[in-house]
């Protein structure tokens, strides 16, 4: 057991360390508050040239473009892109429907585990990361909500809230609570700077609300990323017999046959999917599907890869 | 439909076993926290209605499953045989001759008596069973009830086929009658015949007619036997070519054979003989008689002495033996005395009217130095009593009735009485008949039965003979050469009785053209007159002249003596009843009748003048000749008689299908095909347990199929 730990714990120091190599980018501008390697929606007086520009009282003179002057006797500045860091602002799933799949392969596993990578690639970059929890409201401890920090000290408070947490499938209720469209919505209203927003989440809530959401995050110039964690049995739906599936949610339960309903099942499913990818692919939302019960590596890597890549298309460009 | 194993219905009930099986299968349901809820709510939603239709229609499919397994065990039968309940069974069973043909050694009866104690077998607890046979009568031969048919097995196995043509009507209607106050619950009439057409046809209308009437609580099952005959040679007839038989002479015979199947029958022989010498007969060999063809075979038969014969006919053997043999009795003589009386004695033979009828009688004498056929001519005035004593027949040719050569008026008076002793008298009618009332004329108008009125042709238009209208009796001549070519001769004067139109009077042989009777012939008593509206001169008809002139003399003459004489042949379905002239022939007053096969049966006998009609106290049922003996010695009385069956029973052996009878019945009833083993084939008569097992297989295959697919095997 302990071997398998040791193992898994390596698999997942290794998946940090090349996440780490590849790093975190965001693909939009974004606002921030120190120079870092981001790019900002600003135009500052670093390396990074973009453009020149006809000199205006009050400028810098030791911007002024001599060469140019001597060419074109006009006085004319040079501008630079200001880099700058971003905010994350990571929303992590644990609702109820998260508990899904047996220890080692549930989803609210892969989601911290997601999570935490994120955080650690984000703040070794001198990102600001910030992390809400997304429960269920529920008597006793609130879900901690801590907000950007580009401190590397709060990272480890941030990685031991996130491992403290487990989903509480919630029977007593009668409907289902749209926790990630609220947390949107405050993220929303409250966060006026551009940033970053990772959502890690199965995304099972009534899709056209969410949908509105995050096209509200896109249009206020955040760079949104979904993390979609899904168990191979929810798109698969293996089961053969008799089965009582019972919501993690609700006190809704249904008896049937699997075996009958799999295949209008998955092809619900799979629509489903498809309108999502759909919609990510016109919103410009990067959006990964992550099955729980596989290593994330191979998915998580590929997406930070893809946004390196992107990153610096959209510089040379 | 009904069901051989009942009980096995029981089974039926296992039609409950999927229901079960799907309750206890819902009772454990696996738990499985969910969180996509909403996308399984969806798809139930989209599919439950079709898992639901495809739930129920599979449990149909296995409900049916179980339920056709145990009817099809239960062995469901079409027909309601053998039955579910106390059944009221009517076997009637067909005797008639075709049930003797054979069918690889076992006969067509011996088939069907099988199959109907298989029946008896099978019949529930208080059933009655009862036995009637029919061919073209119906006898009631057992009874028995509550299971005790001991009876009926008995007689069941001591049936034999009759001679009689079959008519299944009676047999249908004793059937109906017999059902009528049943009072059990089920009543069946089961026939089991050879379903020969002539058995539905006789009396078709009248088993129509019964059938439609047939109350609904009896049904009506038909179990056939037999297949159809390939080959079968029918012996239809035999006679003399001549037309009389002498003694010690051999003369040539015509016996008529047919084969009524439809391959040819090759390398046979066809024999005639007499019945006391059946070895001394002769044969001749066919080579090949194809299918449906009739053909006429010639033999020659010595008779060695004069007498009373049965002559015998036979040809080849196939599986239907009763129609290949024929007898006839005949009386052979050592001489015929003929008398011809004419009109006018006349120096020129060819003016008188006789002329060319006496040469005809001589020419058939058939040895010239020895005559056996004597012909005497004399003219009507000099015709007396006397020569009443030395004829055997007399032809009377137009004679003169009025004046010095008129006929002898004692002659004519006596001529009543001589026929009546088994004589025959051929009266021509010519130009020497007399207008007037026939009282007061001529007595022989008396006898003739009035005064015949001449017919004249017209100028350029003679009168013939149709040969389409002659009777049946006289048929078979007519319609073979040279009697066929008669309708050529011309008749320029003919003459026609007014009374002969009255049936009574006798029976016409064959009439004119335009409908007049040409030839008319009556019994009187004993003997025979035969009245001809013509004579046979040249100033009436151009027929003397011609090839058909002497065979008409010779037929006439042959039937003459033929029917004068008592009758000695009959259908083997009449009584049998003969009659004896002479009372002093007769020996004791106990006689026997000896059957073909040996067997003898008393008889009874009452006069009626000098006649003595022999009656049997039994009907016979055997074609052929039988003899009536006194016991005891041989040399007091013995006569013959042949009983002959119809041909019709061998025409068709194939016997009619199912719908054929269905068509002629004028409804649809149960039929069956018993075969060469009854026992087995009769038990599957009618049995859908086969088709119902091929049914339960299909609907296995498509449940198991269907179950695959739908992802619910059992």
């Amino acid at each position: 057991m302990s071997s398998s730990r040791d193992s898994t714990s390596q698999s997942q120091q290794e998946l940090l360390k090349r996440a780490k190599q590849l790093g975190l980018r965001a693909l939009t501008l974004v606002d921030g508050l120190r120079v870092g390697d981001q790019a900002s929606p600003l135009r500052g007086f670093s390396i990074e040239f973009a453009q020149h520009r006809e000199y205006v009282p009050g400028d810098d003179l030791r911007h002024l473009d001599w060469r140019g002057y001597a060419r074109t006797e006009r006085f004319i500045v040079k501008q630079y892109d200001q880099e700058t860091n971003y905010t994350a602002h990571i929303l992590l799933d644990l609702s109820g429907s998260m508990a899904y799949g047996k220890p080692g392969e549930s989803k609210y596993e892969q989601a911290q585990l997601l999570a935490a990578v994120i955080s650690q690639v984000g703040i070794s970059q001198a990102n600001a990361i910030g992390i809400k929890i997304l429960e269920e409201p529920q008597a006793g401890e609130p879900a901690p909500n801590l907000p950007p920090s580009t401190k590397p000290d709060r990272l480890r408070l941030l990685l031991d809230s996130i491992s403290r947490r487990k989903p509480i499938p919630e029977r007593n209720r009668e409907t289902q609570v749209p926790i990630i469209e609220t947390a949107i919505r405050e993220l929303s209203d409250k966060v006026g700077r551009r940033g970053l927003v990772v959502i890690i989440s199965d995304l099972f809530e009534p899709w056209e609300p969410l949908m509105a959401q995050m096209q509200g995050l896109r249009i206020r110039g955040h760079d949104v990323m979904v993390l979609h964690v899904l168990h191979s049995h929810e798109i698969d739906l293996p089961w053969e017999g008799q089965v009582q599936f019972e919501d993690l949610e609700s006190s809704d339960f249904l008896l049937t046959q699997p075996h009958l309903l799999r295949a209008s099942y998955q092809k619900a499913l799979q629509d489903w999917l498809e309108e999502i990818k759909s919609f990510c692919t016109k919103s410009r939302i990067e959006y990964v599907l992550v099955p729980s019960d596989q290593p994330p590596d191979e998915s998580l890597l590929s997406m930070l890869a893809q946004r390196l890549k992107k990153r610096r298309i959209g510089r040379t460009s | 439909m009904q069901f051989l194993i009942p009980w096995m219905l029981a089974g039926t009930l296992a039609a409950g076993v999927p229901l079960a099986l799907h309750f206890l299968r819902k009772s454990k349901p696996v738990v499985v926290p969910w969180a996509a809820m909403a996308f399984l709510r969806r798809s139930l939603r989209e599919t439950s209605r079709k898992i639901r239709f495809r739930d129920l229609l599979l449990l149909i499919c296995r409900m049916a499953l179980f339920i056709l397994l145990a009817i099809a065990i239960a062995r469901p039968t079409l027909s309601s045989l053998p039955l579910s309940g106390a059944t009221d069974a009517v076997l009637v069973m067909d005797i008639s001759q075709s049930m003797a043909t054979q069918e690889a050694g076992v006969s067509r009866l011996e088939q069907a008596t099988d199959a109907a104690k298989v029946l008896l077998e099978k019949l529930p607890l208080g059933s009655s069973a009862r036995l009637i046979t029919v061919s073209d009568r119906v006898e009631e031969k057992a009874f028995g009830q509550s299971g005790k048919f001991d009876t009926v097995r008995t007689a069941l196995e001591s049936l034999q086929p009759t001679d009689y043509a079959g008519d299944y009507y009676p047999g249908f209607e004793a059937a109906m009658e017999s059902l009528r106050n049943s009072p059990l619950p089920v009543k069946q009439v089961i026939f089991f015949s050879d379903m020969q057409s002539s058995g539905w046809q006789r009396q078709n209308a009248s088993l129509r007619s019964l059938l439609e009437k047939l109350p609904e609580s009896i049904s009506v099952q038909m179990v056939k036997v037999g297949t159809p005959v390939p080959i079968n040679i029918q012996v239809l007839d035999l006679e003399s070519a001549t037309g009389i038989t002498f003694s010690g002479q051999r003369l040539p015979w015509l016996v008529h054979v047919r084969n009524t199947g439809d391959q040819p029958a090759s390398d046979f022989e066809v024999r005639l003989s007499l019945t006391d010498d059946p070895e001394g007969g002769e044969s001749v060999r066919v080579a090949r008689l194809e299918g449906g063809e009739e053909r006429v075979i010639p033999i020659d038969l010595l008779v060695p002495r004069p007498g009373r014969f049965a002559v015998e006919a036979k040809a080849g053997s196939d599986r239907f033996a009763r129609d290949n043999q024929k007898a006839k009795i005949i009386t052979a003589r050592d001489r015929l005395r003929v008398l011809v009386v004419e009109g006018k004695s006349l120096v020129d033979p060819f003016r008188t009217n006789g002329f060319f009828l006496a040469h005809a009688l001589r020419s058939s004498t058939g040895d010239a130095n020895a005559p056996r056929l004597e012909v005497k001519t004399i003219s009507a005035a000099m015709a007396g009593p006397e020569h009443l004593e030395e004829s055997d027949v007399i032809f009377l040719v137009d004679p003169v009735l009025a004046g010095s050569e008129q006929l002898r008026t004692d002659f004519a008076e006596q001529l009543p009485n001589w026929m009546k002793t088994g004589h025959g008298l051929i009266y021509f009618a010519g130009k020497n008949v007399l207008a007037g009332n026939p009282e007061e004329l001529h007595p022989i108008y008396t006898l003739i039965d009035g005064v015949p009125q001449p017919w004249k042709a017209d100028a350029n238009k003679a009168f013939h003979l149709d040969t389409q209208s002659v009777s049946t009796e006289w048929l078979g001549r007519f319609q073979s050469a040279p009697l066929n070519q008669i309708s050529q001769a011309d008749f320029s004067a003919i003459y026609n009785w007014p009374s002969n139109n009255s049936s009574s009077k006798g029976s016409q042989i064959v009439s004119f053209s335009n409908g007049t009777p040409a030839m008319w012939i009556q019994k009187f008593s004993n003997g025979i007159l035969l009245k001809a509206g013509w004579t046979p001169d040249l100033e009436c008809t151009d027929l003397p002249l011609r090839p058909t002139f002497v065979p008409l003399v010779q037929t006439i003459l042959a039937r003459i003596l033929e029917q004068s004489e008592p009758r000695r042949i009959f259908p083997v379905e009449l009584p049998l009843a003969i009659q004896s002239n002479s009372r002093e022939t007769l020996g004791k007053e106990q006689f026997v009748w000896i059957a073909p096969d040996g067997h003898k049966y008393p008889s009874k006998h009452h006069y009626e003048g000098d006649r003595r009609i022999f009656e049997a106290e039994f009907q016979p049922e055997r074609s052929g000749v039988w003899k009536l003996q006194s016991p005891g010695s041989d040399e007091d009385f013995s006569t013959q008689v042949a009983l002959q069956s119809s041909p019709m029973e061998g025409l068709e052996l194939g016997g009619l299908q199912g719908p054929e009878i269905d068509e002629i019945l004028g409804r649809k009833v149960y039929h069956h095909q018993a075969g060469i083993t009854p026992s087995e084939s009769w038990s599957s008569q009618g049995e859908l347990s086969w088709m119902v097992m091929v049914l339960v297989g299909l609907l296995f295959l498509f449940e198991t199929f269907f179950a695959w697919w739908a992802g619910k095997p059992l």
